[in-house]
């Protein structure tokens, strides 16, 4: 077994570091990366709507993520304050420390960071506190949650700051309230935000489905977003106070404040109700609807249309229709419904027709559709032509 | 004193090395002594004693006995300062176990009036709840403080606690007023019961702001908070003067220390040998001991401690400050200060006597004897809950005992090595004087010493020098434990706190010293130890305060904390109840208003204002616009004209619909509606024409009605007519009306009741119509020949009718009574064939010459079937005449015929038997020879010969088979509401008892949380069963086969019921629970409710839970929101207010989100309805997602045509990605034709689905379908666009399944033959087609029942296309005209003869139809049919029968089928229809 080496010893790796890397955060946002990328990749590949569909497709991932990330993230209300304090018992060492408490709306995080070694007459030699940093999640979100977290934690023998940390938001009496406050500011913003994720759910099925009737959900994530924010607002405590001695020996307090949760989804919120009433408005005085999405079109007869089209009304409509089936079927009776259809006149359709005669007006009529139009109607008229260009080409050839 | 030490936690955390958690708050108690508890887990012995009956034979007793020691009370109030600072134990655990104690009969504070029934309340302490699961693990009592002496008394345990006491300002308590603390603004948790002196719960912002929740109990133990308060600041101050340079956080902390460490002082080496007497001291301080356990004893802190409550005085004495020797004699009008007025309102005389007189008042106050004597200020004035705002201390103590599981008197001397003792040898002095009441003792005990209570026992052993010797044993051994065990002790050297001169500093302080420093005392006038009042000490007592002569007590208070819920109570549950009797109302109100308006406003916008061509050209004829009422659902815009006496009323561009023609003498009859009705409404005008429906025309305005009714009268005057003119209620008016419909009815009662007089059959008649009371009204009516034609279903100028008209109606030419109509119609029934023919002869014998012109019969029979839509030409009816005449013997070329000609004419007509009497009449077997068309169905019929059980059997046995899947689902459905009620029923009655809910409401709770989960259920399922769009995808799914998706919206009904019943229940079961609720202490509702929260002087009341809580008010907006939906939904509502219906149906939006919001503040339990919900909402949302994806919209109608019966056919272009299936059906609407909250309107494809178009036959029947009609007129007429059309689809229906039997029955009456239209052409196309393979149908029997294929010949059409193209005869085609049947007999005859000639001649085409498909005339007889169908198709096992119709034929074809499946070995037959 010389090939082994002579002597295996058991083998005894040294303890892995573990990295910093958060990866449940990285397995929940892959979620929303991943089509991101997905998408990115074929970008080059969508023709039309560029834009457009670029930017509801951000948005949407980005609103997902957000609502997401809020639900799960500690940092709806967050403070952090430079201490000097003991933290355990059977000593009189004082230490500068970082203490940090992050609150979200089922848990809650404590840290308590190290940072240098105040005054102490009976350090053990070789003791070392520099890589002393903590940072406990507590969930917050039953009713007595906090008072075991904090039985726990003097079980665990955390840090004294972190207890103290704790002890607040155990308490459940009278003005001793302030876990309660965040546990039910938590309970009901989970609530409104689950609810609002149920309608970023639903507006991907519509924008997947039927896009024109996206706005409204859109526009409902954007208002329960704003309702999130403002019960987190309107319930959560207006003072958390813990009280410590801070870097210069006086008193400092650990105030928590609004954080970056919160005022993410506050934009959301914002940015989904402009976004939803942007379009409900232009979908409503037919200034742009968005019709489209991936290139699908899925519900040409169900919402309204831009209205530069010649809005014939009816008429149109059979057109429209025929011509698709044009473009479907490929079938010389679709092509004679065209020609012989008398409202067909009215429109482009004609000399669509004629493109496969002359080719000066299919030269015009391309040159008419290269011009970047955005809505389907255009886009329609425009596959129609490549369509009846096609059978032209291979018969000059 | 050092700047740094070790930082002593607040919790008593960490203090032992080994077990950090020893002497915590919130750790267990000490257990030194076995526990006994009468299970060995956590019962308490119910079998010992009552604690209060103890209590009264030897704890009772005289005050004003002075303590032989000397004991001063600031010695007994001392150790309660001693007691909160070690321990807490008497906090509530949830769920409340709440023991009584009962009270002798005639107790003399609980039970003056002799009624034997109080019992004093006592809860059970808290513990940890990891104990009292096992034997070995019995209950453990939870101490709340630190066990250490540590301060806890001044600064709480806790970090927050501590912060909102500090000022952190040089390391000093923040102070309020100088030298007392803030008071409770910010409301920190301090305890607040309510004072039972004033018995009300008093707000928590006028106590102290201290350490100790319990502090402000009375002025004696809030003085002790306030000297040591400032004995910190004191101290505080001193170090900040020393040490100038220290934080605040130092400074806080060493003068924290400093309070420790003069406090363990005091109480280890002052306070316990005062209490425990001269003799007994702890042993000197050794060392830190840190295997010595620091805990609280049950012993100890349930019996032993309570000791010094018999040395508490009934009152205190308070001193004047100063040098002189003054006490107040005059406290509140009483000499001293009564204990038992001044619970919890101790800050009130602390401000006002200042503490400085209280302590000095303690201080020469001698305390009662160390006796087993209580004062009754604590044995039967201390506070209590609300509910009982006195209690016994004593008797707690007891209850105490026994519920911390302490040992019997005896077995705790043996744990602490002392012997055991006697009834006499416990106390042998005591014994000697009271020997009774040990006898008495002895006797409640049963004799048995064994059983003794440890606190009865140790308290009978004190006597003149202190507690007795257990007592003794227990207190030392405490004090020793705590002192040795902990680590922060002042004397223990290692923690290195303290230098040996400051130890020896502390060694000095006393409590006299405290309060030196603390208050304005002059030393002198304090003794040097403050605990005794001994000879020469300054400012003795002036007398031994004893209760003769002090304030009373208030007497101890029941009361219930339901008072003042009744009212918000009962007007609540009034409120709830009253709010479906108001949607009811409303709904009534909306219905009434329909029919006082006469129409559905929410859909007919239409004004009398539009615009008028020919108005004005000419001038001197009256015109006004109006509404023509024509039904219910239809009204029109007309223009009434009226010239000269005609009145004309025109359509509003011109053409004449109707005109009345007063004539001279005329009575003309007028009613219009009361005056000043509403003003949207103009008036109705009621104009009644003879033999005619009635004109009901609708008014813009009262002065149109005037000017009307003047033009009337100016008509009527020009030729003497007379007028009558009524007014008349609105809806009373429209009711009476006569209108088309109206007449027809009447018309339909008519004849009915006279061929039923004529055949002297019953059964003819209508039996749903009570004849009594109209018959004399029918024998009055009188028919005008127009009438009589359309009965015949002829037209008034037809030649038969004429001649008919003319021979009967003998009295008036122009009417015909009822009478004269009988007697025809006698002769022609019941007289001899021959008599028959004779009328028949005359009939056609214009001229009376006994001959009967050929011509003449000719024309007759042309008329004839003219009027039948017979689908020959003229020269082919001739030619057919003639060789019927032939046939019969008649030479071509006769003119005439003679009666014999006629008489063999007719002769191959059965004598006795009129043909087309309906076959399914018992009697009447038809004969086969002679009836061709219906030789199908001629079978002999197998008549069930069976005993009635079995019928029964069979006749179950038929229905499960029929609706074996109804049935099977029904029933899971049923069972699983069952199964989640009793689920939830179970786990709230007996699994959620830590939840405290069972004690409060009882089997309410389990019965309303049950009702929940199945209420949950049906919500969910509910929303199931409207998703159509779904329920379509899946009908072509094996899943069909499982689940009759049919039925869905009947389940749908069920699952509402269901719902409602639960809803009920549930509701009905809180409102029975909050009355529980509402009867709650405040402990208990802390306990229910752990996610509600109040302050300490809040008590919830029935509003508060009602109308504050997030629940209370979704809860009763749901009530009101499921009442309105019910309501509406009910189906008189429905069928007259159907917007309203829609309207509120839309709340269910609300009901969801109003049910998820009222489960979410977790008041009783984690909301559960979203995980019930949230996949049918996916689906429902789904369902709803396909719904838009499947709206077509602005589709163009490209050919319209209105045929007769008031059908409307429409045809418009496909959508190119529409699909469907030949029987189902689609909504549409119309943007043209806006109805609120109706706007769509379900109707069956008629075309196949191969065809290019749609196409649609849409009866008029309701305002939509009307509307739809003029418009469709209009358009047709000026050729204007036709409306566009909107459509959302397909559904699917059970018709669509034909192609899944190999036999298929298809019935289609009325205007529900179009889904056949499309079904037929599509079974043709695809038999036809190479697409069979996908059809199973190897035969199809169409039976197509009409009143008259006239009205249908579009479908005439169809057959006869699908029978051009049906080859290898799969399809079976029967017609039954039922109008023929019941109208005349004669006609039918005629026709009959015809047919029959006809189909001889023209290879079995019939003359009506064209079509080989036989024609009946009558209805159906599907009992035969089916029978018939079983012998022909013996080796099918199933057969479908698809039917489409009014409700009676289904409910006939179901009959029949039920009927024909309890012939168990015969082909089955599964039913599937639509209703119209």
């Amino acid at each position: 077994m010389w090939w082994f080496g002579g002597n295996p010893s058991p083998s005894d790796y040294p303890n892995a570091a573990i990295p910093n890397f958060n990866m449940h955060a990285f397995v929940i946002f892959s979620v929303f990366l991943i089509p991101l990328i997905a998408y990115i990749l074929i970008l080059p590949g969508v023709r039309r709507k560029r834009v457009v569909t670029t930017v509801t497709y951000v948005l949407m991932l980005a609103v997902g993520g957000a609502l997401i990330a809020s639900l799960i993230y500690p940092c709806w209300a967050s403070g952090s304050q430079m201490i000097y304090t003991q933290f355990r018992g059977h000593s009189n060492e004082r230490i500068l420390a970082k203490i940090g408490v992050e609150i979200g709306l089922q848990k809650v995080n404590v840290t308590l960071k190290f940072e240098r070694l105040l005054s102490s007459n009976d350090v053990l030699p070789g003791s070392d506190m520099t890589e002393l940093y903590y940072n406990e999640g507590f969930d917050i979100s039953g009713i007595s949650s906090m008072a075991e977290a904090l039985h726990h934690g003097l079980e665990n023998g955390l840090p004294y700051p972190m207890l103290s940390v704790l002890e607040y938001f155990s308490l459940n009496q009278d003005s001793f309230d302030w876990g309660r406050h965040y546990r039910v500011a938590g309970h009901y913003t989970h609530a409104a935000i689950w609810f609002a994720f149920a309608c970023w759910c639903l507006s991907v099925v519509l924008m997947l489905f039927l896009p024109h009737n996206a706005y409204k959900s859109i526009l409902a994530t954007g208002i329960s977003c704003l309702i999130a924010c403002l019960v987190y607002l309107l319930l959560s405590p207006c003072e958390l106070r813990i009280a410590f001695t801070g870097e210069n020996f006086e008193r400092v307090d650990l105030t928590a404040t609004f954080s970056f949760c919160f005022y993410l989804i506050f934009a959301i919120g914002i940015l989904c109700v402009l976004c939803g009433l942007g379009l409900g408005i232009c979908e409503h005085w037919r200034i742009y609807t968005l019709s489209t999405f991936l290139d699908a079109s899925l519900d040409e007869h169900v919402g309204p249309k831009w209205k530069k089209l010649p809005t014939g009304g009816p008429a149109l409509q059979g057109v429209q229709i025929g011509a698709y089936g044009t473009n479907t079927t490929n079938s010389s009776r679709d092509k004679n419904d065209i020609s012989s259809d008398k409202t067909a006149g009215s429109s482009g359709f004609q000399s669509r027709t004629s493109t496969c005669q002359s080719s000066a007006s299919s030269a015009s009529l391309r040159s008419q559709s290269s011009i970047e139009t955005v809505h389907d109607e255009a886009e329609l008229e425009r596959t129609h032509v490549h369509f009846l260009q096609e059978p032209c080409s291979s018969s000059s050839t | 004193i050092q700047q740094n030490e070790e930082f002593q936690r607040y919790d008593g955390w960490y203090n032992n090395l080994a077990n950090s958690e020893w002497g915590s708050a919130g750790s267990r108690l000490h257990r030194d002594a076995r526990s006994y508890y009468s299970d060995g887990v956590y019962s308490v012995n119910n079998s010992l004693p009552s604690a209060r009956e103890l209590s009264d034979i030897l704890f009772k007793g005289e005050s004003g006995i002075p303590n032989t020691r000397g004991c001063t009370t600031l010695l007994a109030f001392f150790s309660q300062v001693v007691a909160y600072e070690i321990m807490q134990s008497n906090g509530v655990s949830c769920p409340l176990e709440t023991l009584k104690i009962q009270v002798p009969l005639c107790d003399n504070v609980f039970d003056k009036e002799c009624e034997g029934k109080t019992e004093i309340p006592f809860t059970r302490a808290k513990y940890d709840k990891a104990t009292g699961n096992g034997l070995n693990s019995p209950r453990e009592q939870i101490n709340e403080r630190t066990s250490w002496i540590d301060g806890s008394f001044i600064y709480g345990t806790t970090q927050p606690w501590v912060s909102s006491l500090r000022s952190f300002k040089q390391g000093r308590l923040a102070e309020g007023v100088p030298g007392y603390p803030p008071l409770n603004n910010p409301h920190i948790p301090l305890n607040n019961p309510a004072p039972p002196q004033v018995h009300r719960l008093m707000s928590p912002d006028r106590l102290f702001m201290l350490g100790d929740s319990r502090v402000n109990e009375n002025p004696g133990l809030l003085s002790f908070g306030l000297i040591l308060f400032r004995w910190h600041n004191y101290n505080a101050n001193q170090i900040h003067r020393e040490h100038p340079d220290w934080t605040d956080e130092q400074i806080f902390q060493a003068a924290r220390r400093l309070v420790i460490a003069s406090m363990q002082k005091i109480i280890a080496y002052d306070f316990v040998p005062g209490l425990l007497g001269e003799d007994v001291r702890l042993s000197n301080y050794t060392k830190y001991m840190p295997h010595v356990p620091p805990g609280i004893s049950h012993a100890f802190g349930a019996a032993a401690f309570r000791f010094p409550h018999s040395i508490v005085p009934p009152a205190m004495l308070l001193r004047k400050r100063g040098n002189k020797c003054e006490f107040r004699t005059e406290v509140g009008g009483y000499p001293a200060l009564r204990l038992c007025q001044n619970w919890w309102n101790a800050q009130d005389i602390v401000k006002e006597y200042s503490v400085d007189e209280i302590i000095l008042g303690m201080a020469s106050q001698i305390a009662e004897r160390d006796d087993n004597i209580v004062v009754e200020d604590l044995r039967d004035y201390i506070f209590g809950p609300m509910h009982f705002s006195r209690l016994d201390v004593v008797a707690s103590s007891i209850m105490r005992g026994r519920d911390n599981g302490v040992p019997p008197y005896n077995e705790l001397r043996r744990t602490f090595g002392l012997a055991p003792k006697t009834w006499e040898t416990m106390n042998e002095d005591f014994y000697k004087k009271h020997t009774a009441k040990v006898e008495k003792l002895k006797e409640l005990y049963g004799g048995n010493i064994l059983y003794l209570d440890a606190y009865v026992g140790g308290m009978l052993e004190g006597g003149e020098n202190g507690p007795g010797e257990l007592f003794k044993e227990i207190i030392k051994d405490q004090f020793t434990r705590i002192r040795d065990g902990d680590r922060f002790w002042f004397e223990n050297k290692l923690n290195g706190l303290f230098t040996d001169e400051e130890v020896q500093m502390i060694h000095s302080i006393t409590l006299r010293d405290i309060i030196k420093a603390t208050t304005d005392i002059d030393e002198t006038m304090l003794q040097k130890d403050v605990f005794f009042f001994k000879e020469g000490d300054p400012c003795p007592q002036p007398f031994q305060v004893n209760t003769t002569g002090l304030e009373p007590c208030v007497p101890f208070m029941q009361s219930t904390y339901w008072t003042d819920n009744d009212t918000t109570y009962v007007f609540t549950l009034i409120g709830l109840a009253c709010v479906p009797l108001i949607c009811y109302g409303i709904g009534r109100y909306l219905v009434n208003r329909r029919i006082a308006i006469g129409h559905n406003s929410a859909c007919d916008s239409l004004t009398t204002d539009f615009a008028n061509d020919d108005c004005g050209a000419k001038g001197d004829i009256y015109g006004v616009n109006a509404l023509e009422w024509l039904q219910e659902e239809y009204i029109r815009q007309v223009r009434i004209e009226i010239e000269n006496t005609t009145l004309a009323v025109k359509k509003p561009r011109g053409g004449i619909l109707r005109k009345i023609r007063f004539e001279t003498g005329q009575k003309i009859e007028l009613f219009h509606s009361m005056p000043n009705p509403s003003a949207m409404h103009g008036p109705f005008v009621l104009l009644s024409q003879k033999n005619n429906h009635h004109l009901v025309i609708r008014l813009s305005s009262d002065r149109d009605l005037s000017k009307f009714l003047d033009q009337i009268r100016q008509a009527a005057s020009g030729i003497n007519a007379e007028v009558i003119i009524k007014d008349e209620e609105n809806s009373i008016l429209l009711s009476q009306a006569i209108t088309k419909e109206r007449r027809q009815d009447r018309l339909d009662l008519f004849f009915r009741e006279a061929y039923a007089k004529a055949f002297n059959d019953s059964e003819l008649q209508d039996s749903e119509t009570s004849f009594d009371s109209s018959n004399d009204d029918i024998l009055n009516e009188t028919i005008s020949r127009e009438e009589l034609a359309s009965a015949m279903g002829m037209k008034a100028n037809n030649e038969f009718v004429k001649r008919m008209f003319a021979m009967t109606a003998k009295h008036n030419e122009d009417s015909l009574s009822f009478n004269e109509f009988l007697t025809v119609l006698r002769e022609f029934v019941n007289a001899p064939q021959k008599q028959k023919l004779q009328t028949l002869f005359k009939m056609c014998d214009l001229e009376g010459k006994n001959k009967v012109l050929r011509k003449d019969l000719a024309e007759l029979v042309k008329s004839l079937n003219q009027t039948a839509g017979v689908h020959i030409t003229e020269s082919v009816q001739l030619r057919l005449f003639n060789e019927v005449l032939h046939y019969a013997g008649v030479s071509n070329d006769a003119k005439y015929l003679t009666y014999d000609d006629f008489n063999a004419l007719f002769s191959d007509i059965p004598d006795k038997q009129p043909v087309g009497l309906p076959f399914n009449r018992k009697n009447y077997q038809p004969s086969i020879g002679e009836t061709s068309s219906l030789n199908s169905f001629a079978v002999v019929d197998r008549s069930i010969n069976s005993s009635a059980p079995l019928t029964l059997i069979h006749k179950v046995s038929a229905f499960l088979e029929t609706y074996r899947q109804h049935v099977f689902i029904v029933f899971c459905f049923v069972a699983i509401n069952l199964v989640l009620f009793f689920e939830r029923f179970w786990h709230y009655r007996y699994m959620a008892e830590n939840r405290d809910l069972r004690r409060v409401m009882g089997a309410g709770i389990a019965i309303t949380r049950g009702a929940a989960g199945a209420l949950s259920f049906c919500m969910a399922l509910i929303l199931l069963t409207v998703c159509r769009n779904i329920i379509t995808l899946l009908r072509e799914t094996v899943i069909a086969q499982y689940i009759p998706f049919d039925s869905a919206i009947a389940f749908h009904k069920i699952v509402a019921l269901f719902a409602a019943f639960w809803a009920t229940l549930h509701t009905v079961g809180h409102c029975v629970n909050f009355y529980h609720v509402g009867t709650q202490s405040q402990e208990g509702l802390a306990c229910l409710f752990q996610e509600a929260f109040f302050g300490s002087n809040f008590l919830p009341s029935i509003s508060y839970w009602f109308f504050s809580t997030i629940t209370g008010l979704t809860g009763i907006a749901l009530v009101a929101v499921m009442c309105i939906i019910y309501v509406f939904a009910l189906p008189c509502f429905i069928k007259r207010a159907y917007h309203a219906f829609r309207l509120t149906h839309l709340l269910n939006i609300a009901f969801y989100a109003l049910t998820l919001l009222h489960g979410l503040p977790k008041l009783l339990d984690s909301p559960k309805f979203g995980y019930y919900v949230v996949g049918p909402i996916v689906l429902f949302v789904i369902d709803r997602i396909i719904g838009l994806m499947q709206y077509y919209k602005k589709l163009e109608i490209v050919n319209a045509e209105i045929l007769p019966s008031d059908i409307i056919y429409i045809e418009y272009r496909r959508p190119r990605e529409f699909k469907y299936k030949s029987g189902q059906w689609v909504t549409v609407s119309s943007p043209s034709i806006s109805c609120t909250f109706n706007e769509s309107h379900a109707f069956s494809i008629a075309s196949s689905p191969q065809d290019e178009n749609m196409k649609l036959y849409i009866k008029a029947v309701g305002p939509w379908t009307w509307k739809l009609r003029s418009e469709l007129i209009r358009s047709l007429n000026t050729g204007s666009p036709f409306p566009l059309i909107h459509m959302k689809g397909p559904y699917g229906d059970g018709n669509q399944e034909w192609m899944d039997y190999e036999v298929a029955i298809m019935v289609g009456a009325g205007i529900g033959v179009t889904p056949y239209a499309s079904t037929l052409v599509d079974l043709v196309q695809r038999t036809s087609s190479d697409s069979f393979h996908r059809v199973r149908c190897r035969k199809v029997y169409f039976l197509w029942v009409c009143s008259t294929h006239k009205n249908y010949e579009w479908f005439v059409d169809v057959l006869k296309n699908v029978e051009d193209q049906a080859r290898s005869g799969i399809l079976e085609t029967h017609i039954f005209v039922t109008q023929t049947f019941h109208k005349f007999d004669l006609r039918t005859t005629m026709l009959y003869i015809c047919e029959k000639h006809f189909r001889a001649t023209n290879s079995g085409i019939s003359m009506f139809t064209g079509l080989h498909a036989k024609n009946h005339f009558g209805r159906p007889n599907f009992k035969a049919f089916f029978q018939f169908i079983q012998s022909e198709h013996k080796e099918q096992s199933k057969i479908g029968v698809f039917s489409c119709g009014p409700v009676n034929l289904n409910e006939s074809i179901a009959e029949g089928c039920a009927d024909a499946n309890r012939q168990r070995d015969a082909p089955s037959f599964a039913h599937r229809f639509e209703t119209f």
